[in-house]
């Protein structure tokens, strides 16, 4: 600027203005520099003063990324929390290793958070080995993110000029007013410094974090701290429930996790770096949960993605030696440690919870990786599966074999993990009666119109989805639903039915309705004749499938004594007929698939399921109360009758665990 | 770039001062305008470039448009209104399309139970207000109302970053014959500093500090929740605190940032919550979108030309459209609405008290002060549609409000502390330009006036109060971003 033109009094503010803000942040930066409270610089740590840094502890991804700058390690460990709490640098393997080692892991670390680090730490000090630890999360197409804390202005990169990461990693920290708080907060809270559960080398160390940190695993014990973080995993994996529709947009391939992945395998290779791959032992409970959820035994896919990316590596650097993928996540004797019984407040010996492994698992863990073996220590047979094209069918095969072995041997674990899964609960109405409505009413069925719509609009309100029948089988061969999910089902074809109709659309509902194909039966009277059937079939939120031919109920004549017992005219033949005429009759009438039936009045037995099967439907519904969750027996649905004779609590409960009970 | 960002405070406007001072130095006035709109377009596209190919290409067709008209106005006005037409239309559907589709699309669904499918469109930023900017311009062009026509004012007219993203509506009556101005302009430069230090703390300090307190009642009247009496009426005042606080914050650092050019652009905000009455409210919020409002829309309608009746559906059908200016959401529809019955009841009152009422013509101060008081909550009411997510939402909140569920207990923490600090900083504190004497812009809609003399405490640009400036700068920049703490020791 040129000083002349400038009125006497622009300039003199000016200055004035910019020394007073600049003295203001300089003042505040040499504070924050003398206590230095994210432990940047460690230049002058005075007992009493500022040796207990407790604002490090909720900013793992800033301290660590000065802790690089700091110890320059040359082999560094990355990965989640299990791995920060389960790896140190002080095994022999790696102490062996030339240049010093750090544990950079930190938790809920993502695929792309692990690639921008490991490229800091290599700008800082060329690095030489580098040990990766994945999780479910990590070998997925789901697209890539970072976590609320990852800043990536703090971090070192080729093409960033270093005096620019100074001023947008120290410059900016230090004239931070969170800095300077986190500095009052640390001279504050000298006098009574919490428990050091970072390591040196950058290790959580689970003794003292579970011990004297955790207050779960204090107050309740080693058990029933399991048994919390297994709740917490099936609700952080089944995930809010979106309420608003997100609009869809095509995950980018190259800005998924496992992209990072591969790019981190890149950058090893680019830069000549040993690169050691190696899947979390996390106990079976976790697999369990997956299964559960998701339908996918442990992380089947993720691993045949990892081993087609190392297999395409391989390719590309035929003369170099191979990465390793060292697969730690099957069944073995760690993965399975039984859990000490409830109430026992003994501690388990290789887990933490059924995410985190002890120290001594990650010893094993380093053992293998590096082909060591320790005196007194060792590694348990089935520990470490080499994965690569060769070995990958074999593995998995083997270890879906180890999951059937696994269930036999621990029915009660799997039960207990399997009865945290929300479910689908299938309900079941017959007549929906209007006021003073002249059809006979059956107490046992019927339901007035307003008991219906307002256990409908609880529905809603609770964002159930409804699926319809092939959604229900769908559900049951694993299909995810990443909301809570209800059926809506309508028995016997009764005329009132319909009353449902208009509230089902306020509500965007889907239902099934089970129709009796033939005529002349005396149940659902009166009933929808087929003209009445044909415009329900139009609703695309409806289906409709088979209830039999003429639904047989009649005590002594059901279709279990034809095929039983000495029916006089009623055999199996007869049993045959009401299954293939009604799914006959009705794609006729409907022109379209019928798949399903739904037993009358529930009965059914084993002989009945076979000529059922063999009249080609491929799932059966009963009434048997109780709640369907994925990999339960397609030909024994679970259903739930529901009436008028209870309250909207007893409806509630049913949604809970297929009950529907109440006293009069 | 936001205002309040480092990027914005320490790397584009230095270099942006850099430039356009070093060619103004120099004598290169023209090339400064030129630089400062090749400048503004990098602000524009440093948010997604591919935004810049709209912004061009709006402007150029706009200025084609503006050429038409002007060369036919004379001679062939018909020619001229079917320019002007075709113009207005243009920018309306290029509006229309970025910002209504998506509603228009999903309601239509919803009505005709149909299921017709549109990719979410991404709504490029600030189009509403350059928009509006660009109609009034054509439509001045054909009124005669524009002396000179230049491609480069023009483009830098619309461009020009200060005002760009979120206003104000600059006219260009007021910006275009600045850009001409020669001779020493860095005299402006204290204010312009001041004004937008001002302008980042009222925005860091006081409305991000509301919206700590706005934010969860509104998230959970959303996840179905139903708020207490006092719960609710807290958030809402609260998020109105928080508006007022961020919007005229902004305003104050886009007025701020083109005082440093040397542009002095409208004021937008002037205390508007020490209104007696919904009419003065809007003479007092976002001053520059009433002004085109009237101008653009109320005064076409027939504004009060055809009695009172007509009169009063013109206000609601300006006020409903200003309400889906703001978003297409039918939360906006009924806050426009909502705001139209007030300005009928508010007309009506005027009408009623003196010849009705035989109320007395000075008015009390106690009849002020209700004035002030019900015009708040009448406000704060209103807002609740504003900000709720959907108007499920806004209803759930309001039924609160009213008292339909529980009435709540008092606490006197830290936040009600708070709460009732900003409040009456709204009602009593001077304003940034009764602050600074601070003068719009002349223009169409008149002289730049300068605030009534208030308070002893009038900025100078003295020495006392540069150092009172830096430490508050010091202040925000020490706030600028979060960093925000990760608690998730479970993974």
């Amino acid at each position: 600027m040129d000083r002349k033109r400038l009125p006497a009094a622009t300039l003199p503010y000016l200055i004035v203005l910019t020394a007073v803000t600049a003295a203001l942040l300089i003042l505040v930066s040499c504070f924050n520099i003398l206590v230095d409270p994210f432990a940047m610089y460690r230049a002058m740590e005075i007992p009493g003063f500022n040796i207990s840094k407790p604002s490090i502890y909720r900013r793992m991804r800033l301290y660590k990324a000065f802790e690089i700058k700091r110890v320059q390690p040359q082999t560094v460990i990355v990965g989640s929390s299990r791995t920060h709490v389960g790896l140190r640098c002080s095994h022999q393997a790696l102490s062996r290793l030339a240049g010093p080692c750090y544990n950079l892991a930190f938790d809920g670390a993502t695929t792309k958070e692990i690639y921008f680090y490991l490229r800091h730490a290599h700008a800082i000090r060329p690095l030489q080995h580098v040990i990766l630890g994945l999780d479910r999360y990590h070998a997925t197409s789901a697209p890539a993110f970072t976590r609320s804390d990852y800043d990536p202005l703090l971090l070192y990169s080729p093409e960033m000029p270093r005096w620019l990461n100074v001023m947008t990693a120290d410059v900016r920290l230090l004239t931070h007013f969170d800095t300077l708080r986190a500095s009052i907060h640390t001279l504050r809270s000298q006098d009574d410094p919490a428990p050091h559960w970072f390591a040196s080398d950058g290790q959580r160390l689970g003794d003292i974090f579970f011990r004297q940190v955790e207050p779960t695993f204090i107050q309740d014990g080693p058990r029933a701290y399991f048994d919390a973080i297994d709740r917490q995993e099936v609700q952080d994996q089944f995930g809010p429930i979106p309420t608003k529709q997100q609009p869809k947009s095509p995950v980018d391939l190259e800005e998924s996790a496992l992209a990072y992945i591969r790019r981190i395998v890149e950058f090893c290779r680019s830069q000549q770096i040993d690169l050691r791959i190696f899947i979390t032992p996390t106990h079976v409970h976790q697999s369990e949960i997956s299964v559960a959820l998701w339908g996918e035994p442990s992380l089947e896919s993720g691993k045949r993605a990892l081993v087609q990316l190392l297999t395409e590596d391989a390719a590309r650097f035929p003369d170099r030696p191979l990465i390793s993928l060292m697969d730690f996540n099957g069944y073995s004797p760690i993965t399975t440690e039984p859990l000490p019984p409830i109430g026992s407040r003994k501690e388990m010996r290789f887990y933490w919870d059924s995410s985190h492994f002890k120290e001594i698992v990650g010893d094993y863990i380093l053992d293998r990786l590096f082909a060591v073996r320790t005196a007194g220590r060792p590694v348990p047979p089935d520990f470490g599966i080499l994965l690569n094209a060769k070995t990958l069918d074999t593995a998995l095969a083997r270890e879906r074999e180890a999951r059937m072995e696994y269930l036999r041997k621990f029915p009660k674990d799997v039960a207990a993990l399997q009865a945290l899964i929300p479910g689908l609960p299938i309900l079941v109405y017959h007549q929906i009666l209007r006021p003073n409505t002249p059809e006979p009413i059956d107490d046992s069925t019927a339901i007035s119109l307003e008991q219906f719509e307002s256990q409908m609009r609880y529905l809603h309100e609770q964002g159930y989805r409804t699926l319809n029948m092939d959604e229900v089988v769908d559900y049951l061969k694993h299909a995810t639903y990443p909301q809570k999910v209800v059926a809506i089902h309508f028995d016997d074809g009764w005329k009132s039915g319909q009353n449902a109709l208009p509230i089902l659309k306020d509500y965007g509902f889907k239902a099934t309705f089970w129709i009796i194909a033939g005529a002349g039966h005396d149940i659902g009277s009166p009933h929808m004749g087929w003209d009445e059937i044909l415009t329900l079939a139009q609703n695309t939120h409806i289906d409709i499938h088979s209830h039999t031919m003429t639904h047989p109920w009649k005590k002594g004549e059901t279709l279990i004594d034809w095929v039983e017992g000495p029916v006089p005219g009623k055999g199996i033949k007869h049993a045959t007929w009401e299954l293939t005429e009604s799914r006959k009759r009705l794609e006729e009438k409907l022109g379209r698939p019928v798949r399903y039936l739904a037993w009358p009045s529930g009965l059914y037995n084993d002989v009945l399921i076979h000529l059922a099967e063999q009249a080609g439907y491929q799932a059966l519904l009963t009434i048997d109360e109780g709640i369907n969750r994925p990999g339960n027996d397609l030909m024994r649905i679970h259903r739930t009758m529901i009436n008028g004779t209870c309250d909207i609590e007893a409806f509630k409960q049913s949604l809970v665990d297929g009950s529907y009970n109440c006293s009069p | 770039m936001l205002f309040n960002s480092y990027t914005f405070i320490f790397a584009f406007l230095p270099l942006t001062l850099l430039v356009y001072y070093s060619l103004r130095g120099a004598g290169f006035e023209r090339s400064a305008i030129l630089a400062l709109t090749l400048l503004s377009l990098g602000f524009y596209g440093w948010w997604n470039p591919i935004d810049l190919l709209l912004l061009i290409s709006l402007t150029f067709a706009n200025y084609l448009f503006a050429k038409c008209i002007w060369a036919y106005r004379q001679a062939h006005p018909s020619v001229a209104k079917t320019f002007l037409i075709g113009g207005l239309i243009g920018n309306l559907a290029v509006l229309g399309y970025f910002k209504y589709a998506n509603f228009l699309i999903d309601n239509t669904n919803a009505l005709l139970g149909l299921n017709l499918f549109l990719a979410q469109i991404v709504l490029p930023l600030g189009i509403s207000f350059f928009t509006f900017q660009k109609i009034a311009f054509l439509v001045d062009v054909y009124r005669g109302k524009v002396d000179f026509l230049n491609g480069l004012d023009f483009s830098l007219f619309v461009s020009f970053f200060p005002q760009l993203i979120a206003g104000p509506i600059v006219h260009h009556s007021e910006v275009l014959p600045q850009f001409r101005q020669t001779g020493v302009i860095s005299g402006q430069i204290p204010m312009g500093v001041t004004i937008f230090i001002i302008g980042l703390a009222k925005k860091i300090w006081l409305a991000d500090t509301a919206a700590l307190y706005a934010t969860p009642p509104f998230a959970a009247a959303a996840s179905g929740e139903t708020l207490s009496l006092l719960a609710a009426w807290s958030g809402a005042l609260a998020y109105a605190m928080q508006l007022y606080f961020d919007f005229s914050g902004y305003s104050d650092m886009a007025i701020g940032a083109a005082l440093l050019v040397g542009i002095r652009l409208p004021v937008n905000f002037n205390s508007p919550y020490k209104a007696t009455g919904v009419i003065d409210f809007w003479r007092r919020w976002h001053i520059t979108l009433s002004r085109f409002l009237r101008e653009y829309l109320y005064i076409p309608l027939g504004g009060n030309r055809h009695g009172p009746v007509r009169r009063y559906i013109n206000l609601l059908l300006t006020m409903l459209l200003g309400g889906l200016w703001h978003g297409a959401n039918w939360t906006f529809v009924v806050w426009g609405m909502l705001h139209g019955v007030y300005l009928v009841v508010n007309h009506a009152w005027h009408f009623v008290r003196p010849r009705i009422l035989k109320m007395s013509t000075p008015v009390r101060p106690i009849e002020v002060w209700i004035g002030r008081v019900v015009t708040l909550m009448a406000i704060t009411f209103a807002w609740v549609f504003f900000r709720a997510a959907d108007v499920a939402t806004a209803f759930s909140m309001l039924g609160s409000m009213v008292g339909l569920h529980e009435f709540g207990t008092a606490t006197f923490g830290s936040e009600t502390f708070l709460l009732i600090a900003l409040l009456l900083g709204a009602f009593f504190a001077p304003n940034t330009q009764e602050l600074t004497g601070y003068v719009g812009p002349s223009g169409i809609y008149g002289e730049g006036v300068a605030p009534a003399q208030p308070v002893q405490l009038r900025w100078q640009p003295t020495l006392r109060w540069a150092a009172m400036m830096g430490c508050l700068f010091a202040f925000a920049v020490a706030s600028l971003s979060r960093l925000s703490e990760f608690i998730y020791f479970q993974f």
